[in-house]
């Protein structure tokens, strides 16, 4: 009787406790957002309806939009926020519920006031009214009237509900373009259309609705473009290894400016001849990104409609490990660095293809530095300077790319090649 | 906390069967909650109490509280409070030394605030984390007061978030039968 009493004493509230083991709570979010904000100096917040809003801030039942939010330090400066894993709030969670993410869904009818707190710093509330009507009409499309060719542009669509208000759509929106070869149109985020144009002249952009809405507007494409400019002047790549190219388009302007637009993202990329030893990406997220398949002869352009670039030449080359005629550097394995105009990096060099932490690096008095501006235009000392005396110091000097060649002083033929973009004014 | 209020009252009918030793446990230590960037190192004391419910197992509760808060970068942090219940398992004393390790669960509440070294002082935050406790140590008995033993702990309170604590304790436990 005994042993069964003392295995009910010990069962019981072990069983107890292993229930309680498996109920960890509490948020460390709080904690860390107090140092977020000290850290960053936060002032203030305000909670950022979706882009493009109407000043009523009106959804249906069931519909979702994404809340941003923003913050201002003591001088008033803006400080970047994510809107993610916050304390987001509503006054009235059957109207709008919110995520800790900021995702809003509407509930029933009536008005709302969402907040977000970070570190203990209170937003403003943001009046969220949920009134759950059908959309009659397309009412505008929104969007410049004017397009430069490759320059993508959005457009989004002004709604007429039953209840009169007008509302950004935000989504069952599709978007067509009357000149489909020769202009593209995505629907993109939160029902934003993207529009791509690549031929000058008029052009007719459709939105529609469910089968019954539809919306016509009229818009012209420029024939600003005048060239592309592929850099960098890269002559070579290795098998299994990419190279990013950049599209630098140059558009006349009634001022007689010549602005140059980076469009690597919109323009065509076309491989011309030698597609079997290399792969060339031709999306908004990897135009220009040529990958290296197999040994070979590569030629490949940029082209926007009729405007193209010249014809690069590329050679494939097998990779030669850790080659003592190449020379390596600390700025990440696709020999890409890049830094701001304020601060340094501090350049290291050693002698063989993969560069070691572990190992010494070469003094800056053995190496040669050659640097060039990727746009042929620019002077390179205007973009970075490159302190040879003190093994590499980089210091930004203004916008733009640079490819920086290192030789060997003592053996020339041991050379290696990297990028430096410098961002910021 | 009604589960914890359950747990106790649990251990406490349990015991009326039990008729084992119980003892008490006096412990101070020193501890390391990471947020972050910021390391800090508050100070904390411990008092538990305990039954044997089979030979070298017991179950007890405990409760802790901080004495002093540990700063990092103008930040403070202490700990508010501590309670939970464990079990205990102990190995045969040699030479009066037992090793133990202890599993149980934990409610600790922690304070963080920010003191930027003027009148203003920054954001305030107190959270309560429900988790689970695990500790390993050692004890060893007094020759002259054999009820009386020196305690050596290391223990490690976890809520599945990424702030935990993790503590050096030193301690006497007293058994009584």
């Amino acid at each position: 009787m005994k042993k069964v009493q003392l295995r009910r004493s010990v069962i019981l509230p072990l069983a107890c406790m292993a229930l309680a083991l498996s109920a960890c709570d509490g948020d460390s979010r709080p904690f860390e957002e107090a140092v977020e904000a000290v850290t960053l100096g936060l002032a203030s917040l305000d909670v950022v309806p979706p882009a493009n809003t109407q000043a009523d801030l009106i959804i249906n039942s069931n519909q979702a939009i994404q809340l941003e939010v923003s913050g201002r330090d003591d001088t008033g400066s803006a400080v970047i926020l994510s809107a993610s894993d916050r304390r987001w709030v509503s006054s009235d969670s059957s109207v709008a519920s919110v995520s800790d993410n900021g995702v809003v869904v509407g509930g029933i009818n009536g008005t709302a006031l969402v907040s977000v707190s970070i570190g203990g710093i209170q937003s403003a509330s943001l009046p969220i009214t949920v009134n759950d009507q059908p959309l009659t009409l397309l009412s505008s499309i929104e969007g410049p009237d004017t397009l430069e060719l490759c320059q993508p542009q959005d457009y989004f669509v002004v709604g007429q509900f039953a209840d009169q208000s007008l509302r950004t759509l935000s989504q069952g929106v599709a978007y067509t373009v009357s000149e489909g070869g020769m202009a593209t149109a995505t629907g993109v985020e939160n029902a934003v259309g993207r529009l791509n144009v690549m031929s000058p002249g008029a052009l007719q952009l459709t939105v529609t609705s469910g089968d019954a809405l539809s919306l016509t507007r009229q818009l012209t494409a420029l024939s600003n473009l005048q060239s592309i400019a592929v850099t960098p002047p890269t002559p070579a790549v290795d098998v299994d290894d990419t190279t990013a190219f950049t599209a630098t388009g140059t558009y006349n302007t009634d001022n007689g400016s010549a602005p140059q637009v980076d469009i690597t993202a919109s323009v065509d990329w076309q491989i011309t001849t030698g597609d079997a030893f290399a792969t060339l990406g031709n999306t908004s997220t990897n135009g220009g990104q040529l990958a290296g398949v197999s040994e070979g002869d590569v030629a490949f352009l940029a082209g926007c409609g009729n405007v193209l670039s010249d014809l690069r030449s590329v050679i494939v080359n097998e990779p030669n490990g850790s080659d003592s005629d190449d020379l390596s550097f600390n700025v990440g394995s696709d020999d890409f660095l890049s830094v701001g105009t304020v601060g340094t990096f501090a350049l290291l060099v050693q002698q063989g293809s993969e560069f070691d932490d572990d190992e010494d690096s070469l003094d800056a008095d053995e190496l040669i530095f050659n640097v060039t501006s990727d746009d042929g235009v620019t002077s390179a000392g205007n973009i970075i300077s490159l302190n040879q005396l003190d093994n590499g110091i980089v210091d930004g000097n203004g916008a733009g790319s640079v490819t920086v060649t290192v030789l060997l002083r003592d053996d020339t033929s041991v050379s290696g090649t990297f990028r430096i973009t410098v961002t910021g004014s | 906390m009604r589960w914890l209020i359950a747990c106790v009252l649990l251990i406490a009918s349990s015991q009326i069967h039990a008729q084992g030793p119980v003892f008490a446990e006096l412990q101070v230590g020193g501890s390391g909650i990471r947020n972050g960037d910021l390391d800090f190192h508050p100070f904390f004391g411990s008092v538990t109490l305990g039954a044997f419910v089979l030979p070298n197992i017991s179950l007890e509760v405990f409760a802790d509280t901080g004495f002093a808060e540990g700063e990092d970068d103008n930040f403070e942090l202490d700990i508010d409070q501590a309670f939970g219940i464990a079990a205990r398992f102990q190995s045969p004393p040699v030479n009066g030394v037992q090793g133990f390790i202890v599993l149980g669960a934990v409610s600790y509440t922690l304070d963080q605030s920010f003191d930027s070294g003027n009148t203003v002082r920054g954001p305030s935050v107190n959270e309560e984390f429900t988790g689970v406790r695990v500790s390993v140590g050692l004890m060893q008995r007094l020759k002259r007061f054999p009820n009386l033993l020196f305690t050596t702990e290391y223990r490690h309170y976890n809520a599945d978030e990424p702030i935990r604590l993790d503590a050096l304790l030193i301690g006497l436990r007293v058994n009584a039968k």
